[in-house]
């Protein structure tokens, strides 16, 4: 349950900016999600309640200032204030820049994606492939002519993902100017019907590795390929990367995705896409994964979807379908679940969705 | 003396004859003429939807478009509300008989290539699709279909209309052209199967800067018994509009 003092901020948080609003035009949106959770392992039920507030604000036709504020509260009545994003932009005539911290999303691959660098997952959340947590960075976007694009990120500091579960002896990476990341992208559009990028990057694998007894974040650096359009009326697309470790212990390897999508005139939508990943060491074997989803709209205004992942090293198959009820303009009911078959508790892929649950959110968005 | 009166009478004819020839249009001439009548060269309007699904369910979206018909064809269409949809953006770009189209979500905050079969399903849960826009937009349709006049009376034509572009689903349109204003009157939509699907009524027209205006549309699909009213609440045609607009850059923005 929201405590009191948890409803007093928000109340006030609402009060101050709509009254600067009116002043500044200050522009505010954001979401109310109330989730009720059943783990159908244990049988516990946990609830919690997470409040986003996004206030934008306008500078003329040049620059632009964007906060994302998150207010969490759990079963235990503990609560958390995030800011998720915080950034300005500014625009140039050729460039646009992003300052603060945000959300790069790179890569064109349905939720699985190579060439995704920046951002960590996090994994505590519902929806683990949906939760970004964001880095701060300097984002610079070149306008070439000839639909040509080339970005440039610099991270400060490494960010870690949430994880689900605690890996011990874990070694976080210090917060240092060696450790700074960096990142660049040239991509070409509308290039005889496809989007193509070429990327690199210098930094941290996101997912920790044994290394002598403890766990790390190993340095690398990666290459990256990303392709996008369409062939006849099919979508395709198809990501891939090469990480070269500093590690000399580590194996170099290659990661790639290659998914179709297709959209029937009954809105029935399709997702299929493969995702392999060659193991870092001699103790890690290849990743190899197929994921399905589908949506459809029923009764015109609610929604059925479901996304399937199976990883065939482990033999895991993780189900995540969902019902979408619409109550009204903005305000929806969403009933699901996650349902995990393994052989292999200890696979990655278990750690990254959790547990099996069935769950309600409460999604409200203003 | 008599065979002067021939020569006049079968000159008359000739005449008479190659008259109502070219007087008789073809399906095609009848679109270009609608086309004429109906399409600016550039256009900016502000739209207002309702979507009632077939138990009488009502909700409401608002969106603003962009297009640009003068050469490539070029349009950017964004959501300005409700909450759950604002922002969210749609670039088309026709480069010979290519077309390209990019989706903005703001959730995502980044531009996607989005397939071509994405313009047979509903625009964003309405009872449009993608490609059904144009003909109320004032797209560039014409070239999209092979077009035959059915009949022919002193108020209208009506059109039989075959898709030529292999990314529109539909087997046929009907279509109801007003014969003295030359904008359509009523469409219909028919399936794969020939089974009629949707039927498209603009009405409450105003000629606006020199072309006829819809100002109310409905799209009522038959089969599911859902229905869309599109409301034109600002129009703005031929007025110059800067090219960056149709860009993925101003996509995000």
């Amino acid at each position: 349950m929201i405590d009191i003092k948890f409803l007093i901020l928000i109340a006030c948080l609402l009060l101050i900016f709509t009254s600067t609003a009116l002043a500044n035009q200050l522009e505010i949106s954001g979401s109310l999600k109330s989730d009720l959770i059943v783990s159908t392992d244990d049988g516990k039920l946990t609830d919690q309640e997470k409040i986003n507030l996004v206030l934008e604000k306008g500078f003329g036709f040049d620059a632009e200032m964007y906060v994302d504020l998150g207010f969490r509260e759990d079963y235990n009545n503990k609560s958390a204030t995030d800011i998720n994003q915080i950034y300005l932009d500014y625009y140039t005539n050729k460039m646009d820049w992003r300052i603060g911290k945000q959300i790069i999303n790179w890569g064109s691959s349905y939720k699985l994606q190579p060439t995704d660098y920046f951002n960590p997952i996090d994994q505590t959340a519902l929806k683990p492939l949906d939760e970004k947590i964001g880095v701060k960075a300097v984002k610079g976007i070149y306008y070439a002519p000839n639909d040509l694009e080339i970005t440039g990120v610099v991270v400060p500091s490494f960010k870690a993902g949430k994880l689900s579960t605690v890996i011990p002896n874990l070694i976080a990476v210090e917060d240092d100017l060696k450790n700074i990341q960096e990142g660049f992208k040239v991509t070409k559009r509308s290039f005889r019907g496809f989007d193509l990028s070429l990327s690199g990057y210098h930094g941290f694998d996101q997912n920790p590795i044994n290394n002598k007894m403890n766990f790390i974040y190993p340095k690398l650096n990666k290459i990256g390929f990303d392709l996008i359009g369409d062939i006849g009326e099919i979508g395709v697309w198809t990501e891939l990367t090469y990480a070269l470790y500093q590690d000399e212990e580590l194996d170099n390897g290659l990661n790639t995705t290659l998914g179709v999508d297709y959209k029937w005139s009954n809105d029935l939508y399709l997702v299929i896409q493969a995702y392999y990943q060659q193991g870092r060491s001699s103790s890690e074997a290849d990743k190899k994964m197929l994921n399905f989803h589908f949506d459809k709209p029923v009764f015109t205004f609610h929604q059925i979807e479901s996304n399937v992942i199976y990883e065939f090293e482990s033999e895991t198959c993780v189900l995540e379908p969902q019902f979408n009820y619409s109550l009204a303009s903005s305000i929806e009911l969403q009933i699901g679940g996650t349902y995990i078959n393994s052989s292999n508790e200890d696979a990655l892929i278990t750690a990254t969705f959790g547990q099996n649950r069935v769950y309600t959110r409460l999604n409200i968005e203003f | 003396m008599k065979r002067y009166l021939v020569l006049m009478i079968s000159c008359i004819c000739v005449f008479t004859i190659s008259t109502l020839v070219s007087a008789q249009l073809t399906g095609q001439e009848v679109l270009d003429k609608v086309k004429i009548s109906t399409e600016p060269q550039t256009s900016y309007v502000k739209m207002r939807m309702e979507l009632y699904s077939s138990s009488g369910q009502l909700r409401r979206r608002s969106l603003e478009g962009y297009r640009d018909n003068q050469g490539d064809d070029k349009a950017m269409n964004r959501f300005l509300s409700p909450a759950t949809v604002e922002g969210t953006s749609f670039l088309s770009l026709d480069k010979d008989n290519d077309e390209d189209m990019y989706l903005y979500l703001p959730a995502l905050g980044s531009v996607r290539k989005i397939s071509s079969s994405q313009k047979n399903g509903s625009f964003v849960g309405t009872d449009f699709t993608y490609n059904d826009l144009n003909l109320i937009g004032g797209g560039n349709y014409n070239k999209d279909y092979d077009a035959t006049i059915l009949v022919e009376n002193d108020q209208e034509y009506i059109l039989k209309l075959v898709p030529t572009d292999s990314d529109i689903d539909y087997k046929y349109l009907k279509m109801w052209i007003n014969k003295k204003e030359w904008h359509m009157i009523k469409v219909e939509f028919y399936d794969e199967r020939g089974k009629l699907e949707k039927v498209l009524t603009p009405e409450s027209f105003e000629k606006i800067a020199g072309y006829w205006t819809a100002h109310k549309s409905t799209m009522e699909n038959i089969q599911e018994g859902s229905k869309t009213v599109i409301y034109m609440e600002e129009i703005t045609y031929d007025k110059a509009i800067n090219d960056r607009i149709f860009t993925t850059r101003y996509l995000s923005r």
